[in-house]
């Protein structure tokens, strides 16, 4: 971590140190307008995600979800298969509703992706990659959830409540601060060249 | 330090102590379930006027809200409530422990996350008692404490909705963001320094 200086103008210098809130503004002001459409962008697609028709989408991605866990359980000798949004085997059946479709972590990282600067197509890769890893991380927790409720079924509780949502949280701001390294590096070497 | 080795050390010890906040710890659940209804009690909780709330413990975990209006109240001590239960330890310690190792692992001096997580917390603080005081007034109106059109009962829902759902991640993320950084510092860390410094 680089220290530096802080620069006081000398008396008779000729320099007029700016105000304190002058100051506070040019090292703040951006971040509290990247802060700004961030939380915007969060209103926005929450208000999005309550609509009927995106209930209606989310709906089939919990039926896809369903289906595909279904069929990874059956891959690994789980002798499942799922009805709608229900996973079922001999041992144990499990329903995923919409709230368990993580679209609160979907719309954490386009809100985070769309507010950062960065160019259009940096950001649609950043959205096309963390949509597509939100739902294989969704799905990993979907597999592990059913064999957990097969094997440690007394756990099952808290992995659902306490330890996925941590893991996911983990997961979603590791690809936040990913895609903005990568992107930021990215365009300062396209304006070095 | 190298960008690449900064976010590598500030992932390395966001890990650490992100992941030690999801370990269970003996005790932790009661203390926060205790400290979110002291906190709430003094702020909410008033003995004058039409509204009377109480915090009830439900277990280590969860906190019962009971909303009651004094004027449908039977002088035998009957009449209708609204129970709101809620998670309390969720509420309080995800998105402060998210805040925490947010502030703690980011790659700035000491004396700045210090005051990050003075202003930080308070900021979250205020946030989850806003959140929390939304809530309550939303399901006074299933006890004629506030009255809405079934658009604005519905919009309300939605609303209570949107908060409670990002509370645990775009609040705390948001506070971190704007409580920690300064322009330059994104120059630093994901850029490293120019050539003329």
């Amino acid at each position: 971590m680089r220290r530096h200086k802080k620069i006081k103008p000398q008396p008779g210098s000729g320099a007029k140190a700016a105000p304190a809130w002058q100051r506070w503004w040019a090292s703040k002001g951006p971040l509290f307008r990247v802060g700004a459409s961030f939380i915007g962008l969060i209103i926005l697609f929450s208000v999005i995600s309550l609509a009927p028709f995106f209930q209606s989408l989310l709906a089939e991605c919990v039926q896809l979800d369903a289906k595909l866990a279904g069929k990874i359980l059956n891959g690994l000798g789980q002798g499942t298969h799922s009805a709608g949004s229900t996973v079922v085997s001999s041992r144990f059946a499990m329903t995923v509703i919409n709230e368990c479709s993580a679209s609160e972590f979907v719309i954490f990282l386009w809100a985070s992706i769309l507010a950062f600067p960065a160019t259009l197509r940096r950001k649609i890769v950043g959205l096309a990659f963390g949509t597509l890893a939100v739902g294989f991380v969704n799905l990993v927790r979907l597999v592990t959830l059913f064999l957990v409720g097969v094997y440690r079924p007394h756990f099952f509780t808290p992995a659902h409540e306490e330890l996925w949502p941590g893991l996911f949280v983990i997961a979603v701001i590791f690809f936040v601060i990913g895609w903005v390294s990568w992107a930021t590096r990215r365009e300062q070497s396209h304006a070095a060249a | 330090m190298r960008p690449h080795k900064t976010i590598t050390v500030f992932g390395g010890w966001f890990l650490l102590l992100f992941g030690l906040s999801l370990i269970p710890w003996p005790g932790l659940p009661t203390v926060c379930s205790d400290y979110f209804r002291a906190v709430s009690q003094c702020v909410f909780a008033s003995q004058a006027g039409q509204r009377s709330l109480e915090f009830q413990p439900l277990d280590t975990h969860d906190t019962r809200v009971v909303i009651i209006n004094r004027e449908l109240m039977q002088p035998d001590g009957s009449g209708p409530v609204r129970n709101l239960d809620l998670d309390s330890f969720d509420f309080t310690w995800r998105p402060g422990s998210l805040l925490l190792a947010l502030i703690l692992a980011s790659p700035v001096s000491w004396p700045r996350r210090g005051w990050a997580l003075i202003v930080g917390g308070l900021c979250l603080q205020v946030f989850l008692l806003f959140v929390l005081g939304f809530a309550i007034w939303n399901q006074s109106t299933e006890v004629a404490l506030v009255s809405l059109s079934p658009f604005w009962k519905q919009a309300a829902d939605n609303i209570s909705h949107i908060l409670v759902g990002q509370l645990n991640i775009a609040a705390p993320f948001f506070i971190w963001l704007m409580v920690t950084f300064r322009r330059e510092d994104f120059q630093h860390f994901f850029v490293g320094p120019s050539v003329a410094q």
